[in-house]
């Protein structure tokens, strides 16, 4: 379960989100310059709230009140950048491999999957020797998806994961984050300016403008499930 | 023609130890400049680029009062009953003020040049910011950090002025090739000077050389990975 209340002032506006999720996909939807990114970056550690608190499967991430925020390193949260921010000097291999240093020193922890059982769940296992500049747009974001993967987190964060892919990379590749989540079973959160997508993908819709947010609850996905398209637009206010 | 060797083997050993110092203190001080925000900022970065454009005696000079013996940094050694001036450390201390301007304008552009979000990405992978410095910036802030090396210690190599000031001109003690080739052409040795020239030159060109092999050769393999 995460559990989300934080307020960030931003130079233009002041940011403000109040919500819980559990196991899903959630959509952050809203225009560009929106916050959306701040949104995420609040959440993984990357930027400090001005105040609130965040709670993720029952762990304090960030309380304003009791002086809490824990750093990126140890929030378990996986981030997928807008333009992948693979590690241009290491190999795929090298680059999903990344993460798992940190798990490995704990040893209080099991995973779930191998090495190799993420590789081939993102179907990368035959590039795990080239350099990121050697794969095209879907590559690089599936590599990115499996180093994100290989931490076990317990949440995953995806901002406009499909920006620089073409029509047709961006459809499979929507099909599989939604195959994935479903794997993982953790709640993901995907941040897009498409309406289209989030209505396509997102369980519950959270709209974010300028600060200001508005939840809609999906029943189901619209691509997954056309029968019940026509109960899409219930919403659920904040 | 003798007495070549000597000076040859002190300045060699007095820009290794010099570029070493500066390799680590001018990369240390480009990391603070463009990852760190604190006040001042803006004076510190001209201040440490300041040996590069006043002339070397300014700085020599500078030196020779701080480590004079009623200098403050010369009292200090002094307690410990270290005298400096006119040793092989005062040239290293010299080459090494000399040169750090070079290396920490090179390693900040270097730094500058490596996307903040890979850095970002290394910390919500679980990494302390000492292994994203080890395995993320340093690596790709590399080609700024190999040019600055390069030519520190060319700059070390070749430091005149300033040595020649707080080290002096003593052979076999504090004689380094440039101060030996000013000595022997002005005694009017010009075969001595015309043999170090020589010398100096065949090390110029050498590391020109390396350098430019090195850097081609990484880069060639850098083109090869963008092709595929």
């Amino acid at each position: 379960m995460l559990r989300v209340r934080l307020r960030k002032k931003l130079p233009d506006f002041t940011l403000e989100v109040d919500f819980e999720w559990e196991n899903g996909i959630l959509v952050v939807f809203g225009p560009s310059g929106a916050g959306k990114t701040t949104l995420l970056d609040c959440l993984a550690g990357l930027q400090r709230p001005d105040e609130g608190r965040v709670e993720l499967g029952g762990r304090v991430l960030y309380d304003s009140e009791r002086g809490i925020n824990l750093p990126p390193q140890k929030r378990g949260i996986g981030y997928v950048f807008q333009n992948y921010a693979l590690f241009p000097h290491l190999t795929v291999k090298d680059n999903v491999m990344y993460g798992l240093k940190r798990r490995c020193k704990c040893g209080d922890r099991r995973f779930r999957l191998s090495v190799l059982e993420v590789l081939e769940a993102l179907r990368i296992t035959h590039l795990q020797d080239r350099y990121p500049a050697q794969l095209s747009g879907g590559e690089q974001q599936r590599v990115a998806l499996a180093r994100a993967l290989m931490t076990e987190p317990d949440l995953l964060l995806l901002d406009e994961p499909w920006c620089a892919l073409d029509e047709e990379t961006r459809a499979a590749v929507r099909e599989e984050v939604v195959d994935l989540q479903r794997r993982w079973q953790i709640p993901f959160i995907l941040v897009t300016h498409d309406r289209g997508e989030a209505e396509t993908l997102g369980e519950m819709i959270l709209h974010v403008d300028r600060g200001k947010q508005r939840l809609e609850r999906r029943l189901a996905r619209v691509n997954l499930h056309p029968v019940e398209a026509g109960r899409r637009d219930v919403w659920c206010g904040s | 023609m003798d007495g070549w060797l000597p000076p040859v083997l002190l300045s060699l050993r007095i820009a290794v130890v010099a570029t070493a110092v500066v390799f680590c203190l001018g990369t240390a001080a480009a990391w603070a400049m463009v990852k760190l925000r604190w006040p001042g900022k803006q004076v510190l970065d001209a201040l440490f680029t300041l040996p590069l454009v006043v002339p070397p005696t300014v700085t020599g000079f500078v030196l020779l009062v701080l480590l004079g013996r009623k200098g403050p940094l010369g009292r200090l050694l002094g307690l410990g009953g270290v005298e400096i001036l006119f040793t092989w450390w005062a040239g290293v201390i010299a080459s090494a003020v000399v040169a750090f301007p070079l290396m920490y304008s090179a390693a900040r552009a270097g730094l500058q040049s490596v996307d903040e979000t890979l850095e970002k990405a290394a910390r919500t992978l679980g990494a302390s910011e000492a292994r994203i410095f080890f395995t993320v910036t340093l690596p790709l802030a590399w080609p700024g950090l190999g040019a600055g090396l390069v030519l520190s210690f060319a700059r070390a190599l070749g430091e005149f002025g300033a040595t020649l000031m707080v080290a002096g001109n003593i052979p076999g003690k504090t004689q380094t090739v440039p101060t030996a080739i000013w000595a022997a052409a002005e005694a009017g040795d010009m075969r001595t000077a015309g043999f170090l020239v020589g010398i100096m030159l065949v090390f110029g060109f050498s590391a020109a050389w390396a350098s430019r092999a090195w850097s081609e050769w990484r880069f060639g393999k850098h083109v090869q990975a963008r092709r595929g």
